[in-house]
């Protein structure tokens, strides 16, 4: 699905990534997890141009993204939704979420069924839809950004430590949700998280970023299990 | 009681030709964070291509005209978007982008004095004349500028709400680098934007072509003073240039009714003076709800 081999990544002077390969399979959730600072939002970002790596490949189905926009990498359908939600606050709920399918240029019927689909995850903003995006709840926020990506109808789902500054309860209700887009949806996330405990418990593989190089790779479960992940990310 | 009636709808017609400018400044400024300082001599611009250009070179009719200035001052809005604003802004500061804005003033001055000469001139029988309304006489150019804004007014709303180049240019305006991430393409909605400023220009140069004939200085005062109503207003929002614009136009022109028309323009100044000093936030006085 997606390959990433030998990626450097440069700000300025500063090398945010090192020789970084990954891959995501079709139909699997990979964690990245790893202190602040690690690159883990460089390497987002790098995969949606917004970054240019100064060597290394980024491919997608074997197609390359290096080089393009952002705007036409969503076009390919690989959605990313961004640290901070970065929800519209002066577009109401039903506006933010049709949004998300802006690349798409459904037509009005299409784009009503499909965002149907979509509240029908997420009941709580169907009761909201007319009220403005900056009038939500933390929560609700996350919950709308999720709501946007899934209208882009990705081949990719990329969730940008979608936990940050939430209650632990609703944190359980964002994971339980990406659990089940993967379920019902088929669709691979690469999941980004300082929460490394909740990353792991919910993704098959992992790779932990240390001062923007691979430090470890494998089995969720096996790296849960790891000495090094423990002391570092797991709390002992 | 009959004059106060004219004087408010005098006012009204001042006051939407401010509110033009405040628009046309605001949306420059919400998609790219810049001030065009040159739009006051896009304006003069606007009404050199429309009456020097396509009424007297080259003797089309003035509907004709109006529709292909309006084409030639998009395609020119486009033009400066792509050659100055959008290259200057990626520099480190805002500073070159307002400069460039600034030096583009001159060079538009000089160009429209080389080719049209120094010279005022008007546009024959162009929104010329007056009608009686019963109680006020109200010269046709006001009516037009008050009919013209309203449409205007009408077809904005519709199209940031409806359109989906709209919705794309709201979102733009509020987080750049979400909007990207929605497969919206930011650069091409500056370039539109720009493109449209200028066409707002144009048309605020050919609405006031009557009451100032087609000069080099011809927009001064209201280019000011559309950046007052945008202040006055509420700065950044189009409900602030609609608020702040009226509010403006027709204060300045009650004056008139109480006091000497000579000091109309002070009176402005003042209410502008004053609202930096009481109310920075203007009328509507809506903060934007912006990222933390």
């Amino acid at each position: 699905m997606l390959e990433i081999k030998g990626l450097n990544v440069f700000y300025g002077e500063v090398q945010a990534l090192h020789n970084v390969d990954m891959y995501v399979g079709k139909d699997e959730i990979v964690s990245i997890i790893g202190a602040n600072g690690a690159g883990k939002s460089s390497l987002m970002k790098t995969i949606m141009g917004e970054n240019r790596p100064s060597s290394g490949e980024i491919l997608l189905e074997g197609k390359s993204l290096v080089g393009r926009h952002t705007h036409a990498i969503v076009k390919d359908r690989i959605i990313y939704i961004p640290e901070g939600r970065r929800i519209f606050y002066e577009l109401s709920v039903r506006e933010n979420i049709e949004m998300g399918a802006y690349a798409r240029k459904l037509g009005a019927r299409q784009l009503k069924e499909e965002m149907e689909e979509v509240l029908d995850i997420f009941p709580r903003l169907r009761e909201r839809l007319d009220q403005m995006g900056g009038t939500l709840s933390g929560g609700e926020q996350q919950m709308l950004a999720i709501a946007r990506g899934l209208m882009g109808d990705p081949r990719l789902l990329m969730l940008d430590e979608p936990s940050l500054g939430l209650a632990p309860i609703i944190v359980d209700e964002v994971f339980e949700i990406i659990k089940r887009i993967r379920r019902e949806k088929h669709i691979p996330v690469i999941l980004v998280e300082q929460n490394a405990y909740m990353a792991l418990a919910v993704s098959q593989r992992a790779y932990v970023l240390e001062l923007g190089r691979v430090a470890q790779s494998g089995e969720s479960s096996v790296l849960m299990e790891s000495d090094d992940v423990k002391k570092s990310y797991l709390g002992g | 009681m009959q004059s106060i009636i004219q004087l408010i709808i005098n006012g009204c017609a001042s006051g939407f030709i401010y509110f033009l400018v405040a628009f046309e400044i605001t949306i420059i400024y919400n998609s790219s964070g810049l001030m065009n300082f040159s739009h006051e001599k896009f304006i003069v611009f606007g009404a050199y291509v429309f009456g020097g250009l396509f009424v007297r070179m080259m003797g089309f009719g003035h509907l004709e005209s109006v529709v292909f200035t309006l084409i030639f001052m998009a395609v020119f809005g486009a033009v400066v978007a792509i050659g100055i604003f959008n290259p200057l802004k990626n520099l480190p500061s805002n500073v070159f982008a307002i400069f460039g804005t600034v030096l583009l003033s001159r060079i538009l001055t000089e160009l429209t004095r080389i080719i049209w000469g120094a010279a005022p001139f008007g546009v024959n029988g162009f929104l010329t004349g007056y009608v009686d309304l019963g109680s006020a006489t109200i010269s046709k150019a006001n009516l037009c500028i008050i009919g013209v804004s309203l449409v205007f007014l009408w077809g904005q709303n519709l199209f940031y709400n409806r359109t989906r180049l709209g919705k794309a240019m709201r979102c733009v305006n509020q987080d750049k680098h979400a909007a990207a991430l929605m497969g919206i393409d930011v650069k091409k909605c500056n370039i539109i934007t720009v493109a449209m400023s200028a066409c707002v220009c144009a048309i605020i140069g050919m609405l006031i072509i009557p009451l100032y004939n087609v000069d080099l200085s011809m927009s001064g005062t209201i280019a000011t003073k559309g950046f007052m109503s945008c202040v006055v207003g509420g700065y950044g929002t189009i409900p602030g240039a609609i608020a702040g614009g009226l509010f403006l136009g027709v204060i300045e022109n009650l004056y008139t009714y109480f006091g000497p028309a000579i000091y109309k323009d002070a009176v402005s100044f003042l209410v502008f003076i004053g609202f930096l000093l009481i109310r920075p936030n203007g009328i509507l006085g809506k903060v934007k709800i912006t990222r933390s």
